[in-house]
């Protein structure tokens, strides 16, 4: 597998931002910076890019919410009512 | 904290049973969810559930209004996740984490871009297993950053409050949980790769 990053001290203060960069929250000047280190470093705007991919696969593969089935629903119901707490006929 | 939440902490410390059965209501499916993502176990996303609106409703006085009574929920349940997993043995095999550099930060390992398109949005059941399996891999820490920022989409403040760490200890721990999981990602999509991992040149 390759292991080519070139680490150069560009580099390594992009690695740290790319976060909140990715999420927005990185401040004007310091996007500005990244973005233009970008343009000319292929391997940093690889790890952008899967970056990216990354959080956008994991979000779609968990778009889809697991519904609580009627066991697992009366079981909680029974649980909070033994606790003294609730139950579903009040 | 908004009226209604006020509203139904304060009928939740007098005991009022109807309270508790809103709470339940409100919060169940999202409460499931998170749990369900960090064990990665049905069963033991369940006795999280229960475990977490036993304790909501028997001790609603400890919330003291300073989060949304969603992020409260979430600090117990999330607690009550990692209690079980450390005492879960052995653990899954951890991800592999890239190399530290000494002072804390991760370097990459696995350069090379991925044959996989965004907007082919079908995605393979054997790539939701490897998915799966590398959600469960991380360290605990990280995935439950993992979980509440990104798959449950609580912003920072939210996951940071639930996991009552700072805002900036929530962020290292996020872009640790990433990089893993793109590495482990990049390793998939390479091995699957026509020209053998090495799509970049």
């Amino acid at each position: 597998m390759a292991e080519h990053y070139h680490r150069s001290a560009q580099c390594q203060e992009l690695l740290g931002q790319i976060s909140d960069y990715l999420d927005g929250e990185l401040e004007a000047k310091l996007c500005a910076e990244l973005e233009t280190h970008l343009s000319s470093c292929k391997d940093c705007q690889v790890l952008v890019d899967t970056t990216k991919k990354t959080i956008t696969l994991f979000r779609l593969h968990h778009q889809t919410k697991a519904e609580i089935s009627a066991d697992v629903s009366a079981r909680l119901w029974q649980a909070l009512d033994d606790a003294g707490c609730a139950s579903p006929e009040e | 904290m908004t009226h209604e939440e006020k509203s139904l902490v304060q009928a939740l410390n007098r005991g009022d049973r109807y309270a508790c059965h809103d709470l339940v209501e409100k919060y169940s499916g999202k409460i499931y969810n998170v749990a369900l993502r960090l064990t990665g176990h049905p069963e033991e996303a369940e006795e999280v559930l229960q475990e977490t609106f036993i304790n909501a409703c028997k001790s609603a006085e400890s919330f003291k209004g300073n989060s949304s009574l969603g992020t409260w929920l979430y600090r117990i349940a999330t607690n009550n996740g990692l209690m079980r997993l450390r005492r879960r043995q052995p653990p899954t095999v951890p991800l592999e984490s890239p190399p530290d550099q000494g002072d804390g930060e991760f370097w990459p390992t696995q350069l090379e871009d991925w044959d996989w398109n965004p907007e082919n949005l079908t995605l393979s059941d054997e790539l939701r297993q490897v998915m799966d399996e590398a959600v469960a891999s991380l360290p605990d820490q990280l995935r439950a950053a993992f979980v509440l920022r990104d798959l449950e989409g609580l912003s920072t403040k939210e996951a940071a409050d639930a996991l009552e760490i700072s805002p900036s200890n929530l962020k290292v721990r996020l872009h640790r949980a990433r990089f893993m999981l793109r590495e482990r990602l990049t390793l998939y999509f390479n091995e699957r790769s026509p020209n053998g991992g090495h799509n970049n040149g």
